[in-house]
């Protein structure tokens, strides 16, 4: 069963997608106040936060490369303009475990050229 | 040197074509219970495979030591979610992980080598005979064959169990329940069905595949040597899931025995599944509901329960004659809770089969084995693919059994009864002790039919109840023996002509004559 918080957070990021943030949150803190739950409200807040970050998460531009002096490669360029990610604005991450190459997601879509998935693709095939 | 070669290598790699495919994915937020929740995947589909990169941030070095694949199956599409039960080891996924979309429906990779094999239920080998030769995908799920893709069940499956094949014959084609209590024989009938087919022509002998779900492991295994020990793992496949496995293994694998079964039936051959059992598929579906809250409902089995095992068995079927003839016999198992048949599952799948055999505690405490009620017990599709002749021996016993059954109450009353109602008791208890039959000991039917057509014609007249199988013994001896000819014709033609009737009345005869010790009241 989901607790009351779990219904809380759940309502809340129901209104946010159709109401203005001010009017949600003043309505969220008049309703738990006449309640007597506004104990939970920082922690509905903050589980409200996390959620949307865990979806933004996912729609953001990220590129994910071995070493720095990767960023300018002509394979993150090519891979950049195939999912129309932006460099300049993209997350950078380093990752020396990918060996080379790039894993470049954006909106939910991903595409993996790194070295390290090119050699278990490699591996996979010989041996199976 | 090595360094020459690692840079041999890069450039090899520097060369490779990058255009690699852009994946849909999504991201684990929460696990628990064998189901993960995923945001992402807007276009994700119902039954749908998701791979979860369990590589993701390890080295090279990790990632090839744990080559293993970690599917999920997509269940609940929600609005801004994904539910996915986990098929396989839920300790790999951590919050956060990435999940990738197949795009590929669940299927199993089918070939004929997969018969005589041991495999889980995603059609991989457990039985540690190396990997399996596959030509194919099945869809796990598929929607069963339409009205005019059928012909109707008109060619016996034998079980090898005179008390079924006389009385409720199974036709192949055909879906006809198991059930019974805890330690009646239920898998025991199961598995004499299948050790029978060894004695049917090799173009004719059902493929046999066995479905475990939840059993314990010992029970499969000794399951399978028995098996072997028959000669029946030539022609056998086992799907084996146990009770230590996550639920939504316990569901998929009756689909996987319809799967493998129906790419075998596209071939045109004949396949007998068994799957033992549907309750313990329901618990596990219950169970899977429930963690993906999915709203209960009576005894808190999930609302398409009945959908769920009608579309299972509905996939069992006798195919027309255009699309090759081939078959899918079912025998789900069902265990009741003290002989009860009209708890929730027990009569979902009563209504959903085509009869059912009805095993009594009772029965089998009396020494009565197999423990078949005969009375309750029903076949609706199968006696017309009853073969002509055990057609013609089996009226009498079915009429001779009703007759007995009614007089049973009044046996302790014996010495006020008079001389025919006697007779009549006498006669039914010998057929009762005829129909006795041992484990892992299914006779051919053509053997069946000699037996029953002796016992109809006064084999047994003038014998006690205590020597009937002493006497059904020694007789199939004597034919065996003596007059092979009865067996042979019986086998081909499959018939009983005048003049052989002619010939089985007198081995009667020179049997009773020969074994007059027998024959003492």
């Amino acid at each position: 069963m989901p607790s009351m918080k779990d219904n809380y957070v759940e309502a809340t990021l129901v209104l946010l997608k159709d109401h203005p943030v001010d009017a949600v949150l003043a309505s969220l803190k008049k309703i738990m106040t006449g309640k007597g739950h506004e104990g939970l409200y920082g922690s509905v807040l903050k589980e409200v936060v996390t959620t949307l970050e865990q979806k933004d998460a996912v729609l953001a531009d990220k590129i994910n490369i071995a070493k720095a002096s990767d960023k300018d490669s002509v394979v993150v360029q090519k891979l950049c303009t195939e999912l129309g990610v932006t460099v300049s604005e993209a997350t950078i991450t380093i990752d020396e475990k990918l060996i080379g190459g790039a894993v470049v997601s954006k909106a939910g879509k991903r595409i993996d050229a790194s070295y390290k998935t090119f050699l278990l693709n490699l591996y996979q095939s010989i041996t199976k | 040197m090595s360094t020459s070669i690692i840079d041999r290598i890069k450039k090899e790699i520097a060369g490779l074509d990058t255009s690699a495919v852009p994946s849909e994915v999504g991201q684990v937020t929460s696990v628990g219970d064998g189901v993960a929740e995923l945001i992402g995947l807007p276009k994700a589909e119902m039954m749908e495979m998701v791979v979860f990169a369990t590589t993701e941030g390890k080295s090279l070095e990790e990632s090839l030591s744990a080559t293993d694949v970690l599917y999920g199956l997509v269940l609940n599409l929600e609005e801004d979610s994904v539910k996915v039960v986990v098929l396989g080891d839920t300790a790999k996924i951590k919050e956060g992980m990435t999940v990738y979309r197949t795009g590929r429906l669940l299927s199993v990779a089918v070939g004929p080598d997969i018969v005589g094999r041991v495999v889980d239920a995603l059609g991989q080998p457990i039985d540690g005979k190396g990997a399996i030769k596959t030509d194919k995908n099945m869809p796990i799920e598929r929607v069963a064959y339409g009205v005019m893709d059928r012909s109707s069940v008109n060619e016996p499956i034998h079980t090898g169990i005179k008390a079924i094949d006389s009385m409720i014959p199974i036709g192949r084609g055909q879906r006809e329940l198991i059930i019974g209590d805890r330690g009646t024989g239920k898998t025991t009938i199961a598995i004499d069905t299948i050790i029978n087919q060894k004695y049917e022509p090799k173009e004719k002998r059902p493929i046999c595949i066995y479905v475990a779900i939840g059993q314990k492991r010992s029970k499969t295994a000794n399951l399978m040597a028995q098996l072997e020990a028959a000669g029946a793992m030539e022609y056998t496949t086992i799907i084996a899931t146990s009770a230590s496995e996550a639920s939504p293994m316990l569901f998929l694998a009756p689909f996987t025995g319809m799967a493998i079964g129906e790419y075998f039936m596209e071939q045109g051959k004949d396949v007998l599944v068994i799957l033992d059992d549907l309750s313990k598929h329901a618990v596990a579906y219950r169970q899977m509901s429930l963690l993906l809250r999915r709203p209960p409902g009576r005894e808190a089995y999930p609302g398409d329960i009945f959908y769920l095992h009608s579309r299972l068995l509905e996939r069992s079927a006798k195919l027309s004659k255009e699309l090759g003839s081939g078959s899918i016999t079912a025998l789900p198992i069902i265990e009741t809770q003290e002989g009860d048949v009209s708890a929730y599952i027990p009569t979902n799948v009563i209504s959903i089969t085509d009869g059912q055999i009805f095993l009594e505690g009772e029965l089998f405490n009396k020494g009565i084995r197999p423990a078949l009620n005969v009375g309750i017990s029903v076949s609706r599709v199968g006696s017309s693919a009853q073969t002509k002749a055990m057609k013609a021996v089996s009226g009498k016993i079915r009429l001779e059994l009703a007759q007995f059954r009614e007089l049973e109450a009044f046996m302790q009353f014996a010495s006020d009864l008079d001389e025919d109602t006697k007779k009549r008791i006498d006669s039914g208890r010998k057929y009762v002790e005829l129909l006795k039959q041992t484990q892992n000991n299914p006779m051919p039917f053509y053997k069946q039919v000699v037996s029953i057509y002796g016992a109809n014609n006064g084999l047994l007249d003038g014998a006690t109840p205590n020597n009937v199988q002493a006497i059904e013994s020694a007789y199939q001896d004597f034919i065996a023996r003596d007059r092979k000819e009865i067996l042979e014709t019986i086998e081909t033609t499959k018939a009983l002509s005048d003049e052989l009737q002619e010939k089985m009345k007198q081995s009667i005869a020179d049997f009773k004559e020969a074994n007059a010790v027998w024959y003492t009241v």
